[in-house]
């Protein structure tokens, strides 16, 4: 730079101009910017000085690395990254390689992970191996919740219908789609719901659903531990369910539904019932309790009545009926003298809130006794201020009652047996006179046809951005914009001068 | 060629001219139409002291016996007076496109039409390092026609000629008046000039032509000015504050050339020389006349 002002300074006289007169520039030599050869540079030399550095600094072949941002990955972690692709591996193991190779390309550059339907922590990526998708389709996070200082990238196989509009909200800045099967059987759901005219029976249903782009044939078989049930073709249009319906025998073993032959989403082709999901209820009754109370519980369509082994409720009566401390219990306290109870016996209002305010048999009788109600306890029914059935609800469920369940004329009404079966329910927490057992699958997320592809990018691509950019190219265009620019500076400075030369 | 009013306009001018000049102060050469023989007058209209270039005739032998020192006796002309019409051929009038030359042969051609509509003698000096051409006193249209096409003939040189309006002094004789058409952009002022011709006229007009392209140079580039007139060289890096000064430096001279005229009894004006000689006239005669 030096040289090429010092070249400028010492060069001749400047372009030569005529003027009227020197006088009113002398005055200005004393006290302005006089060109005074020892002091004066063409101010030409700039553009030189710039024409030079740029081409020294081009002739070195610079490479730019840019600074980017640390990069948050988002991983498709919905049921449809469980497809099996074409060549044997799921999607989800293609996305979880796509994402290392992406890492892999740029060292240096800060990654995390992030699952859409995970939770909100950023993971390392020497968490990838270690997280497996959902059984059900991806949750997409709010867009605030989005890291606004990190390149977001996403990986996914477009299945979900509000990804590409949320892609968009979320700035995510580059998308990669992994898998390209479509066609999709699925099992939606298995129920086994309990014939209530006949207990030992079962009423199953099935539904599949064709969620692929075309026709396609499966046969269902259905089975009980290892007995086969039931073998049925289906043939299916695109987007259409089939109900399956078929009445058994209870089983003790569980029941599994599948189809034949499998697809590319495994996941739904198959669905299993646990017997414990539909069996009755296992309820050991004290020997001390009356017979019609036998009855009424053998009677249930769920529940059962077992040894004290293995029960899952107890039945307790007489005036000290022990109480188990780990099983739920009915406990029926007994004083031998029962009366009937008046007339504003009435349900309170937990027990409305609860469903378990049922019809009362006439001439409900309770015993001679005052139920002692703790604090933590809650009053189910009462006549007047006296409780007549109470429910702790501790850790296990204790349901105690003075109610006279051996009377023989409240036992023949119709609304005993409701009254057992809503104590029970009470005891265990649950209503299972009409408690269907019931296995399914979203259909949505059984969709495995990437119908919703956001904007994609090629990672080959990405690879090759993330190498130092050359720009020796760029620098030589700048180049030539400044020999271009001095050569129009100097023409134009010449016009100028020829324009104050211009005489007669 | 530079081309001249035509006939129409300097007619219209010197109905104008007439007008504005039609003053009661009828002491002035020029400003009464004349309409009898050439000659001076008789009738007495004041006396004043000796200065150099009177002639000795029209000294007052008597009074300045009785003063002391020698008094010149003045007296009303009744004929028309001479006018000379000195104009500038130095190089400086050739810059910036020579829009000031263009302007000052236009101002001369009208000026000269305008006083011989009046009745006097005009002649013409064209001066530079000396007069270059000259054209005698006379009286009018074929004495116009002789002096426009002189005019059309001048071209001021492009390099090297000074203004040395002393020269015109030498060629004039008493009883006469002068209208000066010049940049006055010599470093004294022409202040010296003007002093002389000022002893030698009776009336004497200054007029002038100033152009904004004299100070307008291309900025921030290394330049070697010369001089048109000394060819004086410089180099210098204009800038837009230097610009400024200059233009300040300019607005000082005229200033000052306008005070000295004024204390001198000398009619100055300045105009731009690219409002064209109409406008540089009428300036001249409503504010430089009636100063």
């Amino acid at each position: 730079m030096p040289a090429i002002w010092w070249l400028h300074r010492t060069r001749g006289h400047g372009a030569p101009l005529a003027v009227a007169s020197l006088v009113f520039w002398e005055l200005n030599r004393e006290t302005g910017q006089a060109a005074d050869r020892a002091q004066y540079a063409d101010p030409a030399w700039r553009r030189r000085a710039l024409l030079v550095g740029l081409l020294s600094v081009a002739l070195a072949a610079p490479l730019l690395t840019v600074e980017r941002k640390r990069v948050i990955v988002w991983l498709d972690d919905g049921l449809s990254m469980m497809t099996r692709e074409h060549n044997g591996q799921q999607r989800w193991q293609l996305g979880v390689a796509q994402v290392q190779t992406l890492a892999s390309s740029q060292p240096g550059r800060a990654f995390a992970l992030r699952t859409l339907g995970g939770s909100q922590a950023q993971l390392p990526l020497t968490r990838l191996s270690s997280l497996r998708p959902r059984a059900a389709e991806a949750d997409l996070p709010a867009i605030g919740t989005l890291d606004r200082n990190s390149e977001h990238w996403l990986v996914t196989d477009g299945t979900d219908a509000g990804l590409a509009t949320w892609a968009g909200k979320a700035g995510i800045a580059r998308v990669f789609v992994t898998g390209s099967t479509t066609e999709n059987v699925a099992l939606l759901a298995l129920a086994a719901r309990p014939d209530l005219k006949t207990a030992s029976r079962l009423a199953l249903e099935v539904n599949v659903a064709n969620n692929g782009a075309s026709a396609a044939t499966r046969t269902l078989e259905l089975f009980a531990g290892k007995e086969l049930l039931l073998r049925r073709t289906l043939r299916m249009q695109p987007d259409e369910v089939l109900r399956t319906r078929l009445d058994i025998a209870r089983p003790q073993a569980a029941i599994e539904a599948r189809l034949n032959p499998g697809d590319a989403l495994e996941l739904d082709d198959s669905l299993t019932l646990h017997p414990d999901s539909f069996r009755r209820q296992r309820v050991a009754v004290s020997a001390n309790c009356g017979t019609a109370l036998r009855k009424a519980i053998a009677a249930h369509p769920q529940y059962a009545i077992a040894d004290t082994a293995g029960a899952e409720l107890h039945v307790a009566c007489g005036a000290a009926a022990a109480t188990a401390t780990d099983v739920a219990q009915l406990t029926i306290l007994g004083s031998g003298n029962s009366q009937v109870v008046a007339a504003d016996t009435l349900w309170s209002q937990a027990a409305i809130d609860a469903g378990v305010a049922v019809p009362l048999p006439a001439g409900l009788r309770a015993q001679d006794l005052r139920l002692a109600v703790g604090p933590a306890d809650q009053v189910l029914l009462r006549t007047g201020d006296a409780p007549l059935v109470s429910v702790t609800n501790a850790k296990v469920r204790q349901v105690q009652t003075i109610l006279d369940l051996d009377s023989q004329a409240v036992s023949r009404q119709p609304e005993f047996a409701l009254l057992i079966a809503t104590l029970l329910d009470t005891v265990s927490g649950q209503a299972q006179l009409d408690r269907i057992a019931r296995v399914a699958v979203d259909r949505v997320a059984t969709r495995i046809a990437a119908t919703h592809l956001p904007k994609t990018t090629d990672p080959l691509r990405v690879r090759s951005d993330a190498q130092p950019i050359d720009i020796t190219a760029w620098l030589l265009a700048a180049v030539l914009c400044v020999l271009l620019w001095d050569i129009l500076a100097t023409t134009r400075q010449s016009r100028a001068i020829g324009r104050s030369e211009v005489g007669l | 060629m530079t081309r001249l009013p035509a006939a129409g306009e300097l007619a219209a001018f010197s109905h104008l001219a007439a007008r504005l000049l039609a003053n009661p102060d009828t002491r002035r050469p020029g400003s009464r139409r004349v309409r009898g023989r050439a000659g001076a007058g008789l009738e007495y209209l004041e006396h004043r002291e000796f200065r150099s270039g009177d002639e000795l005739r029209y000294v007052d032998w008597r009074l300045s016996a009785r003063l002391q020192q020698l008094v010149v006796r003045e007296t009303q002309a009744e004929s028309g007076g001479d006018w000379w019409i000195c104009l500038d051929t130095s190089s400086s009038m050739a810059s910036a496109n020579a829009v000031k030359w263009q302007a000052a042969v236009q101002c001369a051609a009208a000026v000269a039409y305008a006083l011989i509509d009046l009745g006097h003698r005009v002649g013409l000096l064209a001066f530079a390092d000396d007069i270059i051409a000259s054209a005698p006193c006379g009286r009018g249209h074929r004495q116009y026609a002789l002096l426009a096409r002189r005019l059309q003939t001048l071209v001021p040189l492009a390099r090297g000629a000074a203004s040395q309006l002393a020269s015109c002094a030498a060629r004039i004789h008493t009883q006469s008046s002068c209208f000066v058409l010049s940049d006055f952009l010599r470093a004294d002022h022409m202040q010296r000039d003007m002093a002389m011709l000022r002893a030698r006229s009776v009336d004497l007009h200054a007029l002038s032509l100033a152009c904004a392209g004299d100070l307008r140079l291309p900025l921030n580039q290394h330049l070697t000015l010369i001089d048109r007139e000394s060819n004086a060289q410089l180099d210098a890096v204009p800038t837009a504050a230097q610009q400024e000064n200059a233009q300040h430096a300019y607005a000082a001279r005229v200033h000052a050339l306008r005070a000295y005229c004024a204390n001198e009894a000398i009619h100055f004006s300045s105009s731009d020389a690219g409002a064209g000689w109409r406008g540089a006239l009428m300036h001249h005669l409503l504010r430089g006349v009636r100063h």
